[in-house]
């Protein structure tokens, strides 16, 4: 190998076969042919030649690597001496298979690459979304000016949240306590999860805070979350056994 | 019956469509029969071909599309940079394989390529090249890709059966084989 193909990095390479690939070409070799192990040597070479190795990279490379110097060991020792497991016998004969395949699909790759690049005719997007925003329903004035609005009092509400945010820090210990005294008081000790919250009116944080305290009754075990199917009602109960 | 209108009205549905329409699709917005769709699709081929117009219209992904005359690419070209998407050889590689094993999926691309394929794979998913075809009921239930419509459009293909057979990719190989052989007789 000359001293510029050393400097190839395994990027180059779309693979090990590929590297394989271009050192059975490079030699114009015939894969049909070719006594794989005679390519071990060049190919460990190359890799050696490279002064990074990443090794998430070469992990591939290494172990068609280790399945060539296989190869080669082989051929050097007499057939002889060593019995080889039928298996591994053909690791050469299981490489050049799909090095063949594989050099048939880089070729069907580069007649695509020859389609999409040799494309000389340009069409244009579809209109589609433009139509989507079409379909809208003419409105009032009166309409845009509610959404204004209700635009405004959003914000304000948002403005509002943050004050009771400050004003009201929220214990969950506290919670905890009120949750276990409401399902005492409750026909059956049992209450549905949605009253429980309070139907989402007390704001988000409140929310939360309460999910939080019911998750952390059932962690102590002094509460159990039934709910029957899927979708169906949640209910909080007592723990049995439980005073 | 086919007269200037109803080529008129094609021309324009196919301008806004901008992606391929097949016959049938069009039949079913314009409600005429098929027949005379595809007879309105060729006379508003010809007309722009004939009249040597800059917009030519062309069976691609098994529709019909409106596009530039291929002779003024390089004029289009000095408007700006062409927006073709990126397609890295890794991406070009799976996407043979993808082509002509459909559906097939990541681990049996990784098993031909011998390299890991799964940024090759899911770029060309996001690039709408490539769609998943279900699952292959193994282990694991793994993703099964096949190439898209868009697959055809981007490489001005008519529809996936006009792709060269496989074995023409071979062919070569066999040759060389064969010259291998008788020259071991000899």
């Amino acid at each position: 190998m000359d001293k510029e193909e050393y400097q190839l990095e395994l990027g180059v390479f779309e693979g090990p076969l590929d590297l394989l690939l271009h050192l059975i070409d490079k030699n114009e070799l015939n894969i049909y042919d070719v006594p794989i192990h005679l390519l071990a040597e060049q190919y460990v070479a190359y890799l050696e030649s490279l002064e990074d190795l990443d090794l998430e990279v070469a992990s591939e490379f290494l172990i068609v690597a280790s399945q060539l110097m296989y190869a080669k060991s082989k051929a050097l020792l007499p057939k002889t001496l060593m019995e080889f497991d039928e298996s591994e016998e053909d690791i050469e004969e299981r490489l050049r298979l799909q090095l063949l395949e594989y050099r048939a699909f880089k070729k069907a790759s580069t007649y695509l690459e020859k389609l999409y690049k040799g494309k000389k005719y340009y069409s244009r997007d579809p209109m589609e979304r433009q139509f989507q925003s079409l379909e809208l329903e003419p409105q009032s004035p009166l309409a845009l000016l509610e959404a204004w609005k209700e635009f405004q009092r959003d914000e304000i509400s948002l403005f509002e949240a943050e004050e009771i945010i400050a004003l009201e820090p929220f214990n969950i210990e506290e919670r905890m306590s009120e949750i276990s005294t409401e399902i005492k008081n409750y026909p059956g000790k049992r209450i549905r999860l949605d009253l429980l919250l309070g139907g989402g009116t007390k704001g988000k944080i409140s929310w939360l805070v309460a999910i939080l305290a019911v998750l952390e009754l059932v962690r102590l075990k002094k509460i159990v979350i039934e709910q029957s199917n899927a979708f169906a009602q949640i209910y909080i109960a007592r723990q049995e056994g439980k005073q | 019956m086919i007269n200037q209108t109803t080529i008129a009205a094609l021309e324009a549905l196919l301008f806004v469509s901008g992606a391929p329409l097949s016959p049938s699709r069009i039949s079913e917005i314009l409600d005429w029969p098929l027949d005379e769709i595809v007879v309105t699709i060729k006379h508003l081929k010809n007309n722009l071909e004939e009249n040597n117009r800059g917009i030519r219209l062309i069976e691609v992904a098994e529709g019909w599309q409106l596009v530039t005359a291929e002779e003024y690419s390089e004029i289009i070209e000095r408007l700006g940079e062409t927006v073709q998407p990126k397609v890295t050889p890794g991406m070009m590689e799976s996407l043979a394989i993808i082509s002509y094993r459909q559906p097939v999926t990541r681990q049996e691309i990784e098993q031909i390529r011998g390299v890991n394929s799964d940024r090759a794979v899911k770029a060309l998913y996001e690039l709408e090249l490539v769609e998943e075809r279900g699952r292959k009921e193994v282990v694991g239930r793994p993703i099964l890709y096949g190439t898209t419509s868009k697959f055809l459009q981007l490489f001005g293909l008519k529809e996936i059966e006009l792709l060269p057979r496989w074995e023409e990719f071979q062919e070569e190989e066999q040759e060389k084989n064969e010259g291998t052989i008788t020259e071991n007789n000899t």
